[in-house]
């Protein structure tokens, strides 16, 4: 049996010296693992008002406590650094097969400091950490370089993360990707590893999995696999992927973007539903590391077109965002973002926030370089998603991302640009989900719906929400009373799947409970948590995340919404005539958090409850007020 | 007399053949009695699937949710609420995410 070995490494890039640290108990007991850990780690070695393209922002790449073990779904890592695309906490999740690699190295957490002063990637290799030369990677795809670096190992058993000319270009809607589509796209994460000249990072573990009572753990995990298998919802995601979604987001809800979200429905969608994708382009079904749902595909939009994917958000911000309802193209558009190493989101976004730019006479064509902007022009998206990447023509500008295009283009195109802190927004409208909205307001990375994923403001019933939540209206979702008390309890939850290194999917219902993550965290770890324990873990991580935003100088009048949200209603479709009275919600939200309502500041009296009283240190001079 | 607009997903729509139909109502009806309607007119296999159990917030829940003009009808409320001339009905599966 493996030993249970946790270990943070860490790599100083001018030098190319590296130093390994057992993970003390009282950090895993305090912030687990994965995007926990990690914040704790970015809190202390990010100094504050550091350049977040410069030497002294760390890039911390951290396996969850659980990833990589026997546990189903156990794939996930996180990879975070102080955000060049919101100037505060940036973090991005990915699964695959990367963060399991680490933990087969030994290695929880990487943290990679200073700026390498030629292209490099690094290599691990169990406890052996060099740097090699990857002068001839830079400029490559992700596919070229993945390709080559196995070439150059000689081997195919290795895992890899990487960066391709996006974030070699320091565009901060880069992604990282590791095994060639799986992307931790958002933050600008990927434009940080990009100013360090760090192409990649190849690993290759061979200590295997630690394991505390084999028949306890397998019993467990049987019962597991026993208890998804019949559910129709898990049967049903496993089929369709996310992309399953879009009939309920679009026909059912009335809350799928389109043109920028000028619109949130559309009547005829089916050209881009799961049922022709799955028909049409699908191959057959791949999962991550030890998944009991395999919900991604391999699919294929044409010869040199096969590529594994899609997401809803990719789909939704690719396609009907940038006003495409041609199903082929977007699944292009999807490959072209894998390969040059894009968020699909950001990207999309960044377009969409263009075409509505040209469509009120903001940008010319000749602004474009030429491109034709109308609404939904396959070759346009596809030639703008190459030209963010290398930076060219209209595509420097469209690289910051919308927020900061839009500063260069003008007022009138501010009110265009659809993000919170810098980030875009993702394919779900939150004037028809009125928690979403809240929980992009708040959400410590910039507009995000993983962070609270609070679906069940339309799928919990009215006596579960007064149970939990307080009223009946929590489950209502056009209703705001509630919402902010539902908004804590879903981040104090989803943070502790993100800290473990469980997927979404997995932990959406019973596992969501930390009474039930109590009962899996022992059969492969020595340490055990009461589901107390675990509660005050995941609030614990969302406010040393607050008070790293809070001393980077975020403030409450950061936690808002694009004013198209606050003023304009929807259109047409289910949720039409509805906006967001983002106020209420927010306040309600403060005052669960105990935070003050003015300022957002967390009290001493929670910090201290919550165990950052020396992170708390400085507390007066935080914020703006 | 009046009509209600009707919307199916997924496995709904492929058992009913068709993503949406009109329905005849005589005078408002519940949730519940239209659900019957449709069993009737689709067969048992449609009722089947309306029928289907799944595990939200680690309790049992039906897998279809009702939508009537966006909002949800939750299960308590699927005899009592009544349905009226002009309105549209959804039946949506329970998955979610993003």
């Amino acid at each position: 049996m493996a030993r249970f070995e946790r270990n943070i490494l860490y790599i100083d890039l001018p030098s190319g010296d590296s130093s390994t640290e057992e993970l003390s108990p009282s950090l895993i007991t305090r912030f687990l693992g994965g995007r926990g850990l990690n914040s704790k780690l970015l809190f202390d070695h990010c100094p504050a008002g550091a350049d977040p393209l410069g030497p002294d922002n760390p890039l911390i790449i951290g396996a969850g406590l659980l990833t990589g073990t026997a546990v189903p779904a156990s794939s996930r890592f996180t990879v975070s650094a102080k955000s060049p695309l919101t100037g505060g906490l940036g973090d991005a999740n990915s699964g695959g097969f990367f963060g399991p690699e680490m933990r087969f190295a030994g290695i929880q957490h990487l943290v990679i400091r200073g700026q390498a002063e030629r292209p490099v990637y690094l290599l691990i290799e169990d406890e052996q950490v060099t740097l090699r030369d990857a002068g001839s990677l830079w400029g490559q795809t992700v596919r070229e370089s993945d390709t080559a670096i196995k070439r150059e190992l000689g081997t195919d058993e290795v895992q890899i993360l990487l960066i391709g000319p996006a974030g070699e270009n320091l565009s901060p809607i880069a992604g990282v990707i590791n095994n060639l589509s799986r992307a931790a796209a958002r933050g600008g994460v990927a434009a940080v590893m990009g100013s360090k000249k760090l192409k990649a990072i190849v690993i290759r573990g061979t200590k295997g999995s630690f394991v505390s009572d084999k028949d306890k753990a397998f019993s467990l995990f049987k019962e597991i696999r026993e208890s998804l298998a019949p559910d129709p919802w898990f049967q049903m995601f496993s089929k369709t992927g996310t992309p399953g979604l879009m009939e309920n987001y679009n026909n059912g809800l009335g809350v799928m973007p389109i043109r920028n979200f000028q619109e949130s429905y559309r009547k005829e969608s089916s050209s881009i539903s799961s049922k022709e994708f799955l028909r049409l382009f699908s191959k057959k079904r791949k999962g991550c590391y030890h998944c009991p749902i395999q919900c991604s595909h391999f699919y294929s939009a044409g010869a040199d077109w096969n590529e594994e994917g899609i997401e809803y958000e990719s789909l939704g911000a690719l396609g009907p965002r940038c006003g495409s309802f041609d199903l082929a193209v977007i699944l292009k558009a999807n490959a072209v973002c894998n390969r040059l190493g894009l968020d699909t989101i950001g990207a999309g976004d960044a377009i969409g926030f263009l075409m509505e730019c040209h469509q009120r006479g903001l940008v010319s064509r000749q602004d474009a370089d030429g491109l034709d902007l109308s609404w939904g022009n396959g070759e346009t998206i596809l030639a703008l998603l190459h030209k963010i990447a290398y930076r060219e023509g209209i595509g420097d500008l469209l690289a910051e991302g919308s927020y900061k295009a839009s500063k260069k283009i003008g007022p009138e195109a501010e009110k265009l640009a659809m993000h919170v802190k810098g980030q875009a927004i993702i394919a779900t409208d939150p004037r028809g989900l009125k928690a979403w909205g809240l929980g992009y307001a708040v959400s410590s990375r910039g507009a995000c719906h993983l962070r609270a994923l609070p679906v069940a403001e339309y799928s919990a019933s009215p006596e579960v929400a007064k149970k939990l939540w307080g009223t009946e209206s929590a489950a209502d979702r056009f209703a705001v009373r509630g919402k902010g008390r539902l908004v804590k309890w879903c981040e104090d939850l989803r943070v502790l799947s993100d800290a473990l290194g469980l997927c979404r999917f997995f932990t959406r219902t019973t596992f969501l409970f930390p009474e039930q993550l109590a009962r899996l965290i022992p059969c492969v770890s020595p340490i055990e948590f009461t589901p107390d324990q675990l509660s005050r873990i995941g609030e614990r991580i969302n406010n040393i995340e607050r008070l790293f935003n809070l001393r980077e100088g975020l403030t409450r009048s950061d936690d808002t919404l694009p004013e198209r949200f606050l003023s304009e209603p929807i259109p047409e479709g289910p949720s039409r005539g509805q906006t967001v009275d983002l106020e209420s919600m927010l306040n309600e939200y403060y005052e669960a958090r105990g935070w003050d309502t003015e300022t957002g500041i967390p009290s001493p009296q929670k910090l201290r409850e919550l165990g950052l009283v020396e992170e708390m240190s400085g507390l007066k001079q935080y914020g703006k007020g | 007399m009046g009509k209600v607009s009707l919307l199916y997903s997924h496995r709904l729509k492929e058992i009913a053949g068709k993503a949406e139909e009109v329905l005849d109502i005589t005078a408002p009806s519940s949730v519940t009695s239209i659900i019957e309607r449709l069993v009737e007119q689709h067969g048992p296999s449609f009722g089947r699937e309306l029928n289907l159990r799944s595990s939200e917030l680690g309790q049992d829940s039906p897998f279809y949710l009702v939508f009537v003009d966006g909002q949800k009808i939750p299960e308590s409320k699927k005899d009592a609420l009544l349905i009226r001339d002009g309105s549209n009905v959804s039946f949506l599966p329970l998955i979610s995410g993003g």
